[in-house]
């Protein structure tokens, strides 16, 4: 039996740092010595628009980046909203760590759309993927001075999840540019770390290898 | 290689930026796509290796270079394509029927890694056959990324290089001679593209065989394991005789491939029965959901998606492009527009767009237009085009335009490129829009600071009521640039009334918190607009009022 590669998304909107998470993934599954593969989408403006990475990893080959539909392992969201838009790729028994913010959509912000209820949200990502908890990772990044270190908070919380050890998110804090960012990330991920404790035990339970 | 061109965009700005910082090759942006391609060719008919790079769907434009290098017979000329079958980014076009039109030869990689040896090969290709070589990616391969060891790189002496023999013949020989040239080229490569390691036979199940490439093959492999797979790495000329032997050993054959079902028709020509696009649709990526869709109904795990709200493309928070868009709201213009910053036509709620041909088409457009409608749309017409335009496309649909009585209006964010937000390409070419619109013939050119709503409308009534042709250049940074950046804005909370004008600018650092408008510090740009249109001045700089 072999292990299918496991399959993370990193999903934000423009200026959250999905990009910035998605790569720090991507960079510690590496430094960990799987096989990696990533694909970022973007919006075609650089101001606003869903931002989603897919990382795939495992210590086997990993043909493509783009996994089977609805057989993510795990979602980070830096945004209820985006963690709406991509919780049907994350398949039942896998887990979804939310960023406790909502950035609203231009139709939003001219007062003609509501954002959804924060716990409404909450309960519509439970009721497709359990293992959902949200935490304030944007809070915990702007206390280290930018939320774009948002995507580091929730990777330095997921990195015991995913089975990633600690020396190669440490490693992979370096490997990201720009480097200087480094002792950033560094707090991110401790600051991630810090609020496993606060985890349900479902959630905090580390998944075995699916079979291929 | 030797030399490095291309034009602002992805990927080319990327891969020109890369180039740049390994300090071997002379990389230089170029402010269109033909003027690239015809840069690198030069570099290899002296006998060195140029490397163009295009941006996504822009492969048309270097039609005709891609044409006279082919006739040129030219060797070490590599033309990195990037197709985009998502349509988000560019018109999705298949490089590979351009490419067929002027005789050069495709090489399709899969994934980062084969990336760097498709372009190794490409230039041994080229070299070989006396022929320039399209790489064609796509965006979603070119926004993937894995660890790529760095191979070590070897200097190549200009190989030095006699005329080209069709230069001495007459140029109706010369037509025959460079298209029979072509051909023997053709049929060369055909027989080389049998042997060729681009491309790779996997025999697994006698039962389904699926010919792919590019980045569906790593998605196909995963979605179906058990078929044989002949993943063509170099995918024109199409290996005809590698086709027929693959579907004979195979009961049920596939075509995977994105865009133009350009191997499918190959296969139907040689009366080879298979399926492809009327499985998969000719239209959007293949993704594993399509794969599964086409191949596995009712395995797909995925349920329908939640309905959420969308977020769409919005500028950037102080783009001279929202403040034209006010400009032209204000005036009741009809506007033809060139896609600029690509939100500005998606936008409809920030200003007048009546119509958005393409890159580089608001001028010839709107001069049509006026020919056509006459006294019924004087004064009234607009076509408003970013600086990028002026050199590449435009420029000859001006001239005409400075014939009529229209007003051109140029977006000049100081960076001779579409919109100033991409990935810049290092060192750059710079053309002033006032000295170029004035040698073109307009009656009146005028510069203006977009950004200054008031003095911007005033300039524009002015140059609309001429009876001649007007250019007006609206000239700001683009606010990707940190320099072009000033203090943020903020709302006093007891002078706000909601009135909501502020929030109609669009502007993404602008939210209503249902007691005031508030700005977010961090996203602001300061430009200051919002203060502009905010009747109570309730809106001011932090740190005092501007002067």
């Amino acid at each position: 039996m072999t292990a299918s590669p496991t399959t993370v998304l990193v999903a934000g909107a423009a200026g959250q740092g999905a990009e910035e998470g998605g790569a720090l993934l991507a960079a510690a599954a590496a430094a960990a010595g799987h096989q990696v593969r990533l694909a970022t989408e973007r919006p075609p403006s650089p101001a606003a628009g869903s931002v989603l990475c897919r990382v795939r990893f495992g210590p086997g080959a990993v043909p493509t980046p783009f996994g089977p539909p609805g057989e993510a392992d795990g979602l980070l969201a830096l945004d209820r909203l985006e963690a709406l838009r991509w919780i049907h790729e994350v398949r039942a028994g896998g887990f979804a760590l939310v960023a406790a913010a909502t950035l609203p959509t231009p139709a939003m912000r001219l007062g003609i759309a509501a954002a959804p209820p924060p716990a409404d949200v909450l309960a519509r990502l439970r009721a497709r993927v359990p293992r959902t908890a949200e935490v304030d990772a944007l809070g915990l990044a702007r206390e280290i001075g930018c939320p774009l270190y948002g995507g580091s908070v929730l990777l330095g919380l997921a990195g015991p999840l995913l089975g990633i050890p600690e020396p190669a998110l440490d490693a992979a804090a370096a490997a990201v540019e720009p480097a200087e960012a480094a002792p950033a990330r560094r707090l991110a991920l401790a600051l991630g770390q810090s609020l496993l404790a606060g985890l349900p035990e479902a959630l905090r339970r580390v998944p075995g290898p699916r079979a291929a | 290689m030797h030399v490095a061109s291309g034009c602002e965009g992805e990927p080319s700005g990327t891969i020109l930026q890369t180039l740049s910082a390994l300090g071997e090759v002379a990389v230089e942006p170029a402010p269109w796509e033909r003027a690239a391609v015809e840069v690198a060719l030069g570099a290899a008919l002296a006998g060195g290796r140029g490397l163009a790079a295009v941006p996504a769907g822009a492969l048309a434009a270097a039609l005709p270079a891609l044409d006279a290098a082919s006739a040129s017979g030219a060797a070490g000329l590599v033309v990195v394509a990037c197709d985009d079958p998502s349509g988000r980014y560019a018109p999705p076009a298949d490089s590979r029927l351009l490419a067929r039109e002027a005789m050069a030869p495709v090489v399709e990689p899969s994934d980062p890694a084969e990336c760097r040896e498709a372009v190794a090969q490409a230039f041994e290709l080229s070299e070989r056959f006396e022929t320039p070589v399209v790489v064609r990616i796509s965006t979603r391969l070119a926004d993937s990324a894995e660890p790529v060891e760095e191979a070590s790189r070897r200097a190549i002496p200009p190989r030095g290089r006699g005329r080209d023999p069709a230069a001495a013949e007459a140029l109706e020989e010369r037509a025959t001679f460079t298209r029979v040239r072509g051909l023997e080229r053709l049929a060369q490569l055909a027989a080389h593209a049998l042997e060729a390691p681009l491309n790779r036979l996997e025999l697994r199940s006698a039962e389904v065989g699926v010919v792919t490439s590019g980045l569906a093959y790593g998605m196909v492999r995963e979605a179906l394991p058990e078929a044989s797979v002949l993943k063509l790495g170099l995918v024109h000329p199409v290996p005809s005789g590698l086709l027929r032997a693959f579907a004979g050993r195979v009961r049920t054959l596939h075509v995977v491939e994105e865009l133009e079902p350009f191997l499918e028709a190959e296969l139907r020509a040689a009366h080879i029965a298979c399926d492809g696009k009327d499985r998969l649709g000719r239209t959007g990526e293949i993704t594993p959901a399509t794969l599964a869709r086409a191949f596995r109904p009712g395995a797909e795990r995925a349920g329908a998606p939640e309905p959420v709200p969308v977020r769409p493309p919005e500028l950037c928070p102080g783009c001279p492009y929202r403040a034209l868009a006010q400009g032209l709201k204000r005036l009741h213009v009809s506007a033809t527009v060139d896609p600029g910053c690509r939100a500005f036509p998606a936008f409809p709620t920030l200003g007048p767009v009546d119509r958005a041909p393409g890159q580089g088409a608001a001028a010839g457009v709107a001069h049509g237009l006026a020919m056509a409608l006459g006294q019924r749309i004087r004064g009234r017409d607009v076509a408003a085009l970013p600086d990028g335009a002026l050199l590449q496309e435009a420029a000859g649909a001006l001239a005409l335009a400075a014939q009529g009585q229209g007003t051109v209006l140029i977006c000049d964010v100081g960076g001779g490129g579409w919109t100033g937000s991409g990935v810049r390409a290092p060192g750059g070419w710079r053309v002033d829009p006032a000295s170029l619109l004035a040698a073109l013939g307009y009656a009146s050119v005028r510069v203006v600071d977009p950004l200054d709503l008031g003095a911007t409308a005033a300039v524009l009534r002015e140059e609309l009521a001429r009876p001649a042709s007007s250019a007006v250049v609206a000239r700001a940074p683009c606010t990707r640039w940190p320099a072009s950046r000033r203090p943020p804005m903020r709302v006093d909370g007891r002078r706000c009334n909601r009135c909501g004008a502020c929030l109609r600018l669009g502007c993404p650092a602008l939210s209503d918190d249902l007691e005031s408008v508030v700005v977010s510090a961090s996203a602001c740009a300061g430009c200051g607009l919002c203060a502009q249109v905010c009747r109570p001045r309730a809106i001011e700089p932090c740190g005092g009022a501007r002067s």
